[in-house]
């Protein structure tokens, strides 16, 4: 229940019957008071009337009278005199008459009046019949019918006013009546307005009082609830403190005062100092927990004496500090500690004292002499593995050259069995046989005869070969001394240095280029070159070249599943600011899956059929010792793919743009 | 004292001449208003007079009203209509119960407003009065065809 939101509108509803009440009381009141007002006012009238009425009794009978004078006469002029008054009574009463008719207009004496008009008129027709007969001088006809027709029609004019008179009378004591009731009625509407005024006032006051119950009732209730509900939470955090204080046997606690003596000295303190609260309070400074030396040591470094003050110059300056310290227990042994000190402050920022929050990190250190252990191992086991990978890596390369060097020693042995050595042998053998007639054979002999012509034959058919065995084996020993720098380069990767030298980019790729030339001529490859002029450069030749052996593999076998007119290699190499040369090198092969892209160089990720998962990798890690990248782009499959290496190097400004990129195709340079 | 003297000689003068101005006004013959007649003979006028015809056209009452004796209005009327002196008059209409003419013998009264009010009450009267003295609540009937203004009008004051 809510009384607060119920009140008003309670009181409202009372407040408004009470209005309405007294405005019905007072509208009756005001009509009841009209009644009686028009009661006054009527009986007024009838006072007026019955007035009105007296005067016509007096004028009637005047009239009356005075035609009895007329009668009594003999002389003309008398008769003629009271004939006049007659008639001037007459006028005064038809004037009293039409008032009376104006004053008592719509009443209920209306037809007592139309009686008595009526009468009057028949008795002054009577009257002046009367008059007239008695000036002609027929006095005793005229008074004969005054006797026997007048006195009746006046007396019935006299009953007619008697009878509007008695009327008159009774509606005014009706009219007296009424008012009489109306005043009662008046006093009793009086009465009931001030009654309800009195009910009003009382329940407004009842009203007034139920509400400031109920808000008083309401006010209790909420500070009953108010009062639970700080109980509740004064609970809630004496709980909250308590579990801090628990949690706190893990932390060590002190307090002190502004000069240090120490004030707090919780259990965890307790626990880690070895010293009951009372031995230290009081009396004890906290640096007398402190290795003397490390004070001596701090002190130093802040030029200020040892002492408590070392531990709390920066809390005095309002910063928390947090230091690691050695703490020695009441038996001697230390521990280490990290100790935060905070200074305490009023609101008005007067300083309290200090507090000490000290954890013990001995069981931290020893972690972490665990963990640097740990990662000495894991730094052996990681060489080991870095060995393992280098040896793959140098396995793989050298496997890639080597490859070379079968294709180079397979052809030098194809190129030995079809050698015309065989030829000349034979040509040796007749000179032999013919030793004796050399000049017979040859001149008549047809065979002799053919034998300068062979020998000459022969002799240039060997230094083709020658020419050629020279070529292969040429790229033989370049690939041999490639598979020497690759050794190398792994005994220098071992040295934490690369082989770095000042090449030409260009001439490094021609090299990579060669590498491959057999497998890129058998397949039908188009290389085309787009070559930005770069100067020579100190780069480390042999892991781009390694880089780039792969990469052109990798492109060649991306087009060997499509169409051999379309199989095409762009080299590309640029210059990227001062301080980059970028080497892309892009086929219009299968391309790679988008998916694959993140993961094309890890290690152990192929999508070759014989592949290993680790040219790409061992490239990218090459690329990433040189202090540059290696990035793969592909638009999507079958729609090749871009590897591009980029290299810091130390470059000359750029000169000049690319180099025509349309006319450079050339073929690779084929071995003889 | 010369004002006096002026206001004496008009004094004089009024009283000289007033009987002059008096003498030669007419007498007007008056009857109640709803009388249809409107014109008299002077010897119509005499027989109503005398009571010799003694009804209206319409059948009322002829009642004569005179002026008390001795008033020069009464004197006109008797020398001008009756012809006749106060005695013969007395004498023309007899007192007593059995006398018929008596019934119709002439009404005195004393002023000309009573004159008029009495014709003003009774229908069929008829009287005499100054034209000066008309009152609206009569009616003023011709004598001989002449109005009392006119030059040949027979009933005046001053005819001696």
């Amino acid at each position: 229940m809510k009384p607060s939101a119920r009140l008003p509108l309670f009181t409202i509803g009372m407040i408004a019957i009470n209005v309405f009440a007294v405005c019905v009381a007072v509208i009756q009141f005001l009509d009841i008071y009209d009644s009686l007002e028009n009661s006054r006012l009527n009986y007024t009238e009838a006072a007026h009337g019955l007035d009105i009425i007296g005067d016509m009794q007096y004028q009637t009978q005047e009239a009356r009278r005075t035609l009895l004078y007329a009668l009594a006469t003999d002389d003309s002029n008398l008769q003629v005199m009271h004939a006049d008054q007659s008639r001037a009574a007459d006028a005064e009463v038809a004037g009293l008459l039409d008032q009376y008719e104006g004053l008592m207009a719509g009443v209920r004496e209306g037809a007592a009046v139309e009686k008595l008009s009526q009468d009057w008129a028949r008795f002054l027709i009577l009257r002046d019949e009367l008059i007239t007969t008695m000036l002609e001088g027929d006095a005793r006809t005229a008074v004969a019918r005054d006797q026997k027709e007048g006195v009746p029609a006046f007396n019935a004019v006299r009953m007619d006013l008697e009878m509007m008179k008695s009327l008159l009378k009774q509606n005014a004591g009706e009219l007296l009546e009424r008012a009489g009731s109306f005043q009662h009625a008046l006093l009793r509407m009086a009465f009931l307005l001030g009654t309800l005024a009195v009910i009003a006032g009382v329940s407004v006051v009842m009203v007034q009082s139920r509400s400031k119950v109920d808000t008083l009732r309401a006010s209790e209730a909420r500070l009953k609830e108010d009062f639970e509900r700080v109980r509740a939470e004064e609970h809630a955090i004496a709980e909250l403190l308590s579990a801090v204080l628990r949690a706190a046997t893990e932390y060590s606690i002190i307090g002190t005062d502004p000069d240090g003596f120490i004030s707090v000295f919780n259990r965890g303190a307790q626990l880690l100092l070895g010293y009951e609260g009372e031995e230290v309070l009081e009396v004890f400074k906290p640096d007398a927990f402190h290795d003397p030396v490390e004070i001596a040591a701090r002190a130093a470094v802040l030029g200020m004496a040892p002492g408590f003050d070392v531990l709390v110059a920066a809390a005095r300056e309002g910063e928390a500090e947090t230091r690691e310290w050695t703490y020695v227990r009441k038996d001697g042994s230390r521990v280490p500690v990290t100790v935060t000190v905070t200074a305490m402050r009023d609101p008005e920022g007067v300083l309290l004292g200090f507090i000490a929050i000290a954890a013990d990190i001995s069981a931290r250190l020893h972690a972490d002499a665990e963990l640097r252990e740990l990662h000495e191992k894991l730094l052996l086991t990681s060489r080991q593995a870095g060995m393992a990978e280098v040896a793959t890596g140098v396995l793989h390369n050298v496997g890639n050259v080597l490859n070379s060097v079968n294709v180079s020693g397979n052809l030098i042995n194809e190129r030995l069995r079809a050698s015309k050595v065989a030829d000349l042998a034979r040509v040796a053998r007749f000179i032999d046989e013919h030793r004796a007639d050399f000049a017979g054979f040859v001149t008549r002999d047809p065979r002799g005869v053919m034998i300068p012509e062979l020998v000459s034959r022969v002799s240039a058919a060997l230094l083709a070969e020658r020419d050629a065995l020279v070529s292969e084996v040429e790229c033989v020993t370049k690939n041999i001394g490639h598979i020497k720098e690759i050794v190398s380069m792994q005994q220098s990767f071992a040295r934490m240095g690369g082989h770095v030298e000042m090449k030409s980019v260009e001439s490094l790729i021609e090299d990579a280029v060669q590498i491959n030339s057999a497998s890129l001529t058998r397949h039908h490859i188009k290389i085309v070159k787009e070559y930005e002029p770069v100067p020579d450069v100190l780069i480390d030749t042999h892991k781009v070249l390694q880089i780039l052996v792969n990469l052109i593999r990798n492109a060649k076998q991306a087009l060997e599943s499509t169409d051999p007119e379309a199989r095409r290699i762009v080299l590309r190499i640029a210059r990227k600011g001062d301080k980059i040369i970028v080497i892309q090198v892009k086929d219009t092969g299968m391309g790679i899956e988008p998916g694959n892209l993140k993961h094309i160089f890890s290690q152990g990720f192929t999508t070759k059929k014989n592949g290993h998962g680790f040219g790409l990798h061992s490239g990218a890690l090459a690329a990433q010792e040189m202090g540059g990248t290696l990035r793969a782009d592909s638009p999507g499959p079958g729609k090749g793919a871009v590897f591009t290496l980029e290299i810091p190097v130390t470059l000359p400004p750029p000169v000049t743009g690319l180099r025509n990129a349309g006319d450079t195709v050339s073929e690779p340079a084929l071995a003889a | 004292m010369d004002r006096l003297f002026i206001i004496f000689a008009f004094a004089s003068m009024w009283a000289a001449g007033s009987p002059l101005t008096r003498a030669e006004e007419a007498l007007a013959v008056v009857v109640n208003k709803a009388n249809g007649v409107e014109n008299l003979t002077l010897p119509e006028l005499r027989k109503l007079c005398l009571g010799e015809s003694n009804r209206w056209d319409g059948g009322k009452r002829v009642t004569v009203v005179l002026r008390d004796p001795g008033q020069e209005e009464r004197a006109a009327v008797l020398r001008q209509v009756y012809g006749m002196s106060e005695d013969e008059l007395a004498r023309h209409f007899p007192q007593g119960e059995s006398s018929k003419r008596m019934q119709f013998a002439p009404k005195k009264l004393s002023t000309a407003g009573g004159v008029q009010r009495f014709i003003f009450n009774v229908p069929g009267a008829i009287g005499f009065v100054r034209v000066s003295e008309v009152a609206s609540s009569v009616k003023t009937v011709r004598v001989n065809g002449c109005s009392p203004g006119d030059a040949d009008y027979p009933l005046k004051l001053a005819a001696r």
